[in-house]
């Protein structure tokens, strides 16, 4: 599988239910080795770049650990600090502007534990520009958020393209993805289409990813709709 | 009152024993603060038991000689543990703490096996059991001060990573940060840890010794750094209120000082429980 993106383009990464992800996702973030073949990014393997931020699902972590908003996004710079130093004065700026970045700045010195899932989610993108991420890797970050959050954290994500940030991200949302990523990565086990939504998302290429009828409805401004219709014998019913 | 502090500082054993104290309840409610966050309870409490064997053999090859030489048995033997206890949880295809409960159970059971062949041995398994800090010459003294202080010194030097290793393995790993080198390290610093305070609470009650002064503090406090300073002071007040009261009413030293910060874990516990009642009533 290869494909190709702009800075600061965004790819959402969709396909049905283990059809490979996460599994994309932390091989291009270098968590996970492929059984065979290799990850190449910019040409090198993802173990030469200390530029991709990961973010995982949000279960990964333990949210009451004591430290502070501030703290989290420090550590997004422990590399750049190197071992034995003490973050700097241009650490501590660097880190009080991601938070800016990502409206947390008002809670800087509350406990992690404090976090709505929005917030959460924030605040690891913040911790991402704090590494100074030029790649980020988000894995179903819109899982178990409202409506209402869904946009504050895609309205985040759309910004990072001012700052010359990719974004691979994963979801379910078909209807999200189209509206509002440039490139759209269709998996099942393999690459089933790669390209702007208007190609990937065509009632053919879902059929074969979904193995059900999706209707897709251009809406406005061009975004497309997909509607999950409900499947008689392979026929769409109407309604 | 000043009679009843000054009397104990009389003797020299009591004065080298309350040194001890404070070092080792710091040194344990440091250490403590990253096994607890780690969630790796079962874990130290697997390694202090695990020493047993070292220890033993130690014993038994010394005699009667000078028993100096058993403090690098106990450590050498420390230390091979926590590197294999670290292999483990990291390759094993057991669940981890299946495979880290065998190998205390069995470390420990051969432990007693090889002591329960020397004569009289009851006594000294009290001792390696329970410790017993008013027996620390100055010679140990020395090996606290010098071996706790490198401790000390590699948790401040290498906070960051330690953090980072112990909150989110995931951002070391794309940070490209050596993360197994640091869980070692870990390992090894609980390691150290385990056999510098071996003396003064004894593989039993060392569990409670890294993990009750770090909770209170937990209770205590919000962030990291502050839990690490006032876990540390508490750990040091337990040792020397502790010690006061072996001194006074006979109690074993190790049980006393372990009773004291339960004591104080009971206090922490009650006043945030207060706390958070008093929030949920209070009307808005």
């Amino acid at each position: 599988m290869s494909f190709e993106l702009e800075v600061g383009e965004r790819l959402a990464v969709v396909g049905p239910n283990g059809s490979g992800k996460s599994t994309l996702l932390k091989a291009l973030a270098g968590l996970l080795t492929p059984m065979s073949g290799e990850v190449q990014i910019h040409g090198h393997g993802p173990y030469r770049h200390i530029c991709i931020a990961y973010v995982p699902q949000q279960g990964m972590l333990d949210w009451r650990f004591p430290i502070t908003l501030t703290d989290f996004v420090m550590l997004g710079r422990t590399r750049r600090i190197r071992p034995f130093r003490r973050p700097k004065i241009q650490d501590h700026h660097v880190v009080q502007a991601s938070l800016e970045a990502v409206g947390l700045s008002a809670h800087a010195r509350s406990q992690i534990e404090a976090l709505s899932g929005g917030q959460r989610q924030r605040l690891f993108i913040g911790r991402a520009l704090a590494q100074e991420a030029e790649l980020i890797l988000l894995d179903e970050p819109l899982a178990g958020l409202d409506v209402h959050t869904h946009r504050e954290v895609l309205e985040l994500i759309t910004n990072l393209h001012q700052r010359r940030v990719t974004v691979i991200m994963s979801l379910h949302d078909l209807s999200i993805a189209a509206a509002h990523f440039g490139k759209i990565l269709l998996l099942r086990r393999e690459m089933l289409a790669f390209g702007v939504p208007k190609s990937v998302l065509v009632e053919g290429v879902l059929r074969k990813a979904y193995s059900s009828c999706l209707q897709v409805v251009p809406g406005e401004d061009g975004a497309f709709i997909v509607h999950d219709t409900a499947c008689l014998g392979g026929e769409y019913k109407d309604g | 009152m000043v009679e009843w502090l000054v009397a104990p500082l009389r003797f020299a054993f009591m004065v080298r024993g309350l040194i001890a104290a404070i070092a080792v309840g710091v040194l344990c409610s440091a250490v403590g603060a990253f096994v607890i966050l780690r969630g790796m309870t079962f874990i130290g409490d697997a390694l202090a038991h695990s020493i047993l064997p070292g220890v033993a053999i130690g014993f038994i090859s010394i005699g009667k000689g000078d028993r100096r030489g058993l403090f690098w048995w106990a450590m050498g033997t420390a230390i091979l543990v926590a590197l294999g206890m670290g292999w483990i949880s990291e390759r094993t295809r057991f669940r981890e703490d299946a495979a880290i409960g065998i190998v205390f159970a069995g470390m420990f059971a051969l432990g007693i096996a090889l002591i329960s062949t020397v004569r009289g041995f009851s006594v000294d398994l009290v001792h390696f059991l329970f410790g017993n800090v008013l027996g620390i010459s100055n010679y140990d003294l020395i090996l606290i001060g010098a071996f706790g202080s490198s401790v000390l010194l590699l948790l401040f030097l290498l906070y960051k990573e330690l953090v980072l290793v112990s909150f989110d393995i995931t951002l070391a790993r794309t940070l490209r940060i050596r993360a197994p080198l640091y869980r070692y390290l870990l390992f090894v610093i609980i390691a150290i840890t385990v056999v510098l305070s071996l003396q003064t609470v004894g593989i039993g009650l060392m569990l409670a010794m890294l993990v009750t002064p770090a909770s209170t503090a937990q209770l205590l406090t919000k962030r990291l750094p502050a839990m690490l300073f006032v876990g540390a002071l508490l750990g040091a007040i337990a040792g020397v209120v502790g010690l006061y009261l072996s001194f006074y009413w006979g109690i074993a030293s190790g049980a006393a000082i372990v009773l004291v910060s339960i004591f104080f874990f009971l206090c922490a516990l009650i006043a945030s429980l207060r706390h958070r009642m008093l929030r949920f009533l209070r009307p808005n």
